[in-house]
């Protein structure tokens, strides 16, 4: 298998996607000794970890649907459920309870189990708060509800269904293990690519992540002062296509007015090492890959969970397989992209790099590429690449 | 006559780990020999638990350094997130985790360090006394097909280019980075980079193309174990914790580090246009 997996991408981001320092302040680096802006290696992982496109990729499984009862139904609203993209909801808990009620569990127990599971997506109203706000007289089961809420695939929902009446059965609350399983797919893959969790009992013995992801960069140059940036060169690049906008040829002072920034992510996944870390489970290994491509490709570090507003979708994306010690290509922009058409440039500069540097090195692997900005090459094609075994030129 | 093996190291960000104190995570400002020996225990395929292997590899191995780009300083404000309390434990993952309302978060705080625009030769020699089954070729394989992902001190830190190690004899280590093979080796960057022709000839003249993007500092410094007298221009010597001695429990030694300035051969080496070896 060709182990390693390279993302490199191109993507402008607005001003709102910005990673501050303590003093507020954009952050930068410096690259060729000038000044980028930069978006952080953390902040992007945490993005595209806990975004719902990775979530919703990665639970697009093969198993077949299971139906889910009609009490679960009805405790989610009804909702439609044809696009197989699961469900946005606040209601989990009280679709667990109805279940539960429906089979013969007393008041409290199926309050409380349904509670000990709903909280672990996500924050409830606690019970004394409502007391105190005298809403749960309105609304008795508004404990149950998520504060905010969270998106569950069709497989989690099935899943949940299947445990209530289990527990209905058995007349017991739920145990460690079998909330465990709930997201265990998605927890593996969690684990595996991005690393151990913060507040979690690390059950794996393996701890190395298999995707690595550089700081981001903007390709061009930038200069901060005093809190306001204005644009080198006049780089007033509009977000939606990466071109000048309208005011180029004004230099621009001014904080969140700043446009946006051009930015070149390098993303290496040790694929082998995932494959072992995913204990051999081909089929998820293959719809991991393609989350995080769907991922890098699409989600914009925002700092906000959940939130749909923010997108950025990749302008082009160059993606290598094989074996070689892995690099980026940031030194395709150790000179800054001036202004003109900086997008244009900086995927003239990234390829040319590329076949450059392998020339010299005399390094021949797979590639593809996928430019948004002419329409070349295909996501899908993309797609099938990141996962393909490998050995020739595919 | 000694044999050594050297590659070219570049990045757009690396950080050589020095002691680190609660949240203050510092880099020094030159190549550590933790940072380059994990590097290569990497390559190799070592795992973090093999302690032996990977005590014996650091120990089995002279380390020098030369610092053909400082690069610059950069600090990197960096915050953690978790949820607070016993019964967030249980949680699923990391989208569980953070799935929570803002004031049940708990913020940890650290600073970071890096360089940016860092570009050094390390040259590495095999001990008398070395106890590792690796040798320099051993190395030089697996820099070039590493079994692991590599990165210059955290992971956020790619390479900026391929590794390719040289292989040369020489008496000292001054010697060793004034040959014709690490020459080769920045010369290769450059192409690379496209920063300027192969008409380049000796160090210097690649220093200068190079210079125009990357800050070649002058005086050229190294670093390096063992004897004092390898043919630089001795600064002075201090003692380093970068041997790593338990890789399970994270603990260094010191080691005597010895900082010089290397002065290039100024006779041109390479003709214009020469073939890779």
């Amino acid at each position: 298998m060709d182990r390693f997996l390279q993302l490199h991408l191109l993507t402008v981001y607005p001003p709102s996607n910005l990673n501050r320092d303590d003093l507020g302040r954009p952050k930068t680096a410096i690259l060729g000794g000038k000044q980028r802006l930069r978006i952080s290696s953390q902040s992007l992982k945490r993005a595209w970890r806990t975004s719902d496109v990775f979530k919703q990729a990665l639970s697009n499984g093969t198993k077949e649907e299971i139906p889910l009862s009609e009490e679960f139904m009805e405790g989610l609203g009804n909702p439609d459920l044809s696009p197989h993209l699961g469900v946005r909801t606040k209601d989990i808990g009280i679709a667990i309870y109805n279940v539960l009620i429906a089979r013969g569990v007393n008041e409290k127990n199926a309050q409380t189990w349904a509670k000990t599971i709903a909280e672990k997506f996500g924050d409830a109203e606690s019970e004394d708060k409502l007391k105190k706000d005298k809403e749960d007289e309105y609304k008795p089961l508004k404990h149950l509800q998520l504060k905010q809420p969270n998106l569950f695939s069709m497989d989690e929902l099935a899943q949940m269904d299947q445990l209530s009446q289990r527990l209905a059965k058995e007349k017991r609350p739920p145990t460690d293990d079998e909330l465990g399983v709930l997201r265990d797919d998605h927890r593996m893959v969690d684990i595996a690519m991005f690393g151990r969790m913060l507040a979690h009992k690390n059950n794996y013995i393996r701890e190395e992540a298999a995707v690595q992801v550089a700081h981001a960069v903007t390709v061009h140059e930038v200069q901060i002062e005093n809190d306001f940036f204005t644009a080198v060169d006049d780089l007033n690049l509009s977000a939606k296509t990466g071109k000048p906008g309208e005011d180029a040829g004004a230099a621009f002072v001014g904080d969140f007015e700043f446009g946006a920034g051009l930015f070149y992510l390098y993303v290496c996944v040790d694929r082998e090492d995932l494959l072992l870390n995913l204990q051999d489970d081909r089929d998820l290994w293959e719809r991991s890959l393609r989350a995080l491509t769907k991922a890098t490709a699409t989600v914009a570090p925002t700092g906000k969970q959940n939130s749909f507003a923010s997108r950025a979708i990749a302008n082009f994306i160059l993606a290598e397989r094989g074996n070689t010690s892995p690099r980026s290509l940031t030194a395709a922009f150790l000179k800054p992209v001036g202004a003109g058409d900086p997008l244009h440039d900086a995927i003239e500069v990234l390829r040319t790099t590329r076949i450059n540097m392998n020339k010299v090195y005399g390094i021949n692997e797979a590639t593809i590429e996928v430019n948004a900005n002419t329409g070349e090459g295909s996501f899908d094609a993309l797609l099938k690449f990141v996962v393909a075994e490998g050995g020739t030129n595919q | 006559m000694t044999d050594y093996l050297l590659f070219l190291l570049y990045a757009p960000m690396a950080s050589w780990g020095d002691i680190a104190v609660d949240e203050r995570r510092p880099t020094a400002d030159h190549p550590t020999k933790s940072a380059v020996f994990g590097m290569i225990a990497a390559a190799l395929g070592l795992q973090r638990n093999q302690e032996v292997e990977q005590r014996h590899l650091a120990d089995s191995f002279g380390f020098a350094a030369r610092l053909d780009a400082p690069g610059v300083f950069l600090h990197d404000y960096h915050t953690s997130q978790r949820p607070s309390g016993k019964s967030m434990r249980g949680l699923l993952t990391r989208r569980d985790e953070l799935a929570r309302e803002h004031k049940k978060l708990v913020t940890k705080l650290s600073y970071r360090e890096y360089r940016c625009d860092v570009l050094t030769t390390i040259c590495l020699w095999r001990r008398v006394e070395a106890a590792s089954s690796y040798s320099l070729d051993d190395i030089s394989k697996a820099l070039q097909s590493p079994k692991y992902t590599l990165y210059l001190g955290r992971k956020a830190c790619p390479l900026g280019l391929p590794l390719r190690p040289v292989q040369t004899r020489a008496v000292t280590l001054a010697d060793a980075f004034a040959s014709k093979e690490a020459l080769l080796l920045i010369r290769r960057a450059m192409e690379a980079f496209d920063l300027g022709s192969t008409q380049a000839t000796n160090y210097e003249e690649i220093a200068a193309q190079l210079g125009k993007h990357l800050s070649t500092a002058r005086p050229v410094r190294a670093f390096w174990e063992g004897s004092p007298h390898e043919g630089f221009e001795l600064i002075h010597s201090v003692e380093r914790r970068d041997q790593i001695d338990s890789r399970a429990s994270w603990q260094f030694r010191t080691r005597l580090e010895h900082e010089g300035i290397w002065k290039a051969p100024s006779a041109p080496q390479l003709q214009k246009r020469d073939a890779d070896s």
